[in-house]
């Protein structure tokens, strides 16, 4: 026996193949994203060690905009 | 070729009564956030667990225990065994039992975040100038350790101090740490309060170069260019006050046990490891111009005088920036 879909079932099949393709590609875009943060040493978590009195301070110089471009400092040896 | 330390990422914080700085070149990517956690940690835990001016540290129970053989931790062994090897390389001078003179002297909390007395003040009331000399008694000889059963013996009583060596040896550490956690040839340096410990160059990097900052101020800049190894300077001019009517240092004579005025101000010093270079700064400041000539010219360094003048010893490049 021979089942023939209908123009619904063959509408509704496209529709859940769009939909799992663009998940993928949401999920490679958020992922690229993730590395690229990673790589640019962005790790949220620097600058907020365990609540310290002093306050500790990470800078990365970087092109983007949206990272933060504070000056590094150049070392200099002293007597503490 | 000048170092762009633009490339490089930094953090910064307050321990160990001073300010701490990191770098890691930007090519160790994600590993540099890491290796900031990981050398603050082991930092703080150094000045938690070694100083002196916290009375629940592993140093002051080690001090207060009054039996002769105690056994430590690891991190204690390696301070103990840090300070004998201070003592010994600078012949007695870089004496680890002289807490009792330092606290005599004034000395007896932390100065962090107090304003130095004047030096040109002090150097003016500096009467008797000469070169600092080991305690006759050699005490720092009587203390032995046991590094298989990890015990610290030492009579009863006699004090460990670990302001001579402790900056360069936590500066080591983490260097030591940072070796395994980051991949071979990644430039970055350990700066803790100007006692430094720099990653190894690879072939074709420029060298790093280190601003040299003294007291009295230099005349005009001076940077040091290093590969490897360390760079450290010790000085009068930090940690300077006046006590009954006179001006006092941290830095002791230990035949005197009273602080040591021997015509140097300031000593900076390279050496193959921050500990070696904080060695070789303090024994030169403390043996006086001759002396630190003598010292310093192994493998560079520079010392600033009473009266200002400024020797440079270059036994490896150091650059005069204009």
């Amino acid at each position: 026996m021979t089942v023939k879909m209908t123009d619904s079932s063959k509408k509704q099949r496209h529709h859940a193949v769009t939909v799992f393709y663009a998940s993928i590609a949401l999920f490679a875009v958020v992922l690229a994203l993730l590395v690229i943060r990673l790589e640019a040493g962005l790790d949220p978590a620097i600058g907020k060690v365990r609540g310290q009195t002093a306050k500790p301070h990470t800078a990365v110089k970087s092109d983007s905009a949206a990272q933060q471009t504070d000056p590094i400092p150049a070392p200099e040896t002293r007597a503490s | 070729m000048k170092t762009d330390f633009n490339n490089f990422s930094h953090h910064a914080f307050d321990s160990m009564g001073t300010r701490v700085n990191l770098w890691v070149h930007r090519s160790a990517g994600h590993r540099a956030a890491v290796a900031f956690r990981t050398g603050e940690t082991l930092i703080r835990d150094f000045d938690r667990r070694l100083s002196r001016f916290r009375p629940d540290s592993e140093l002051c129970a080690l001090n207060a225990n009054p039996a002769e053989s105690v056994e430590v931790s690891p991190l204690m062994m390696r301070l103990v065994e840090a300070a004998l090897q201070a003592a010994t390389s600078s012949g007695g001078l870089v004496d680890p039992t002289l807490l009792d003179a330092v606290e005599r002297a004034g000395y007896r909390e932390s100065r962090a975040g107090v304003a130095p007395a004047s030096l040109g003040d002090a150097l003016q009331d500096a009467r008797l100038v000469r070169p600092a000399r080991p305690d006759p008694a050699g005490r720092w000889l009587e203390i032995s350790i046991d590094r298989a059963r990890r015990i610290v013996t030492r009579p009863a009583g006699l004090e460990i101090d670990s302001g001579g060596c402790g900056k360069g040896l936590a500066a080591d550490l983490v260097a030591a740490l940072w070796r395994r956690l980051l991949r071979t040839g990644t430039p970055f340096i350990v700066d803790c309060g100007g006692d430094m410990r720099v990653g190894d160059l690879p072939d074709g990097e420029p060298p790093y170069r280190i601003k040299v900052e003294t007291s009295p101020a230099l005349p005009e800049p001076v940077e040091l260019e290093l590969r490897s190894g360390g760079v450290a300077t010790s000085g009068i001019g930090s940690r300077l006050w006046r006590t009954d009517g006179l001006h006092a240092h941290h830095l002791i004579d230990p035949a005197t046990g009273e602080p040591a005025w021997t015509g140097v101000a300031s000593a900076t010093a390279l050496g193959v490891s921050a500990l070696a270079a904080e060695t070789a700064a303090k024994t030169a400041l403390l043996g006086g111009p001759i002396a630190a000539r003598e010292q310093l010219a192994l493998l560079g360094g520079l010392i600033v005088e009473f009266d200002g003048a400024v020797t440079i010893l270059d036994s490896i490049p150091i650059a005069q920036v204009a």
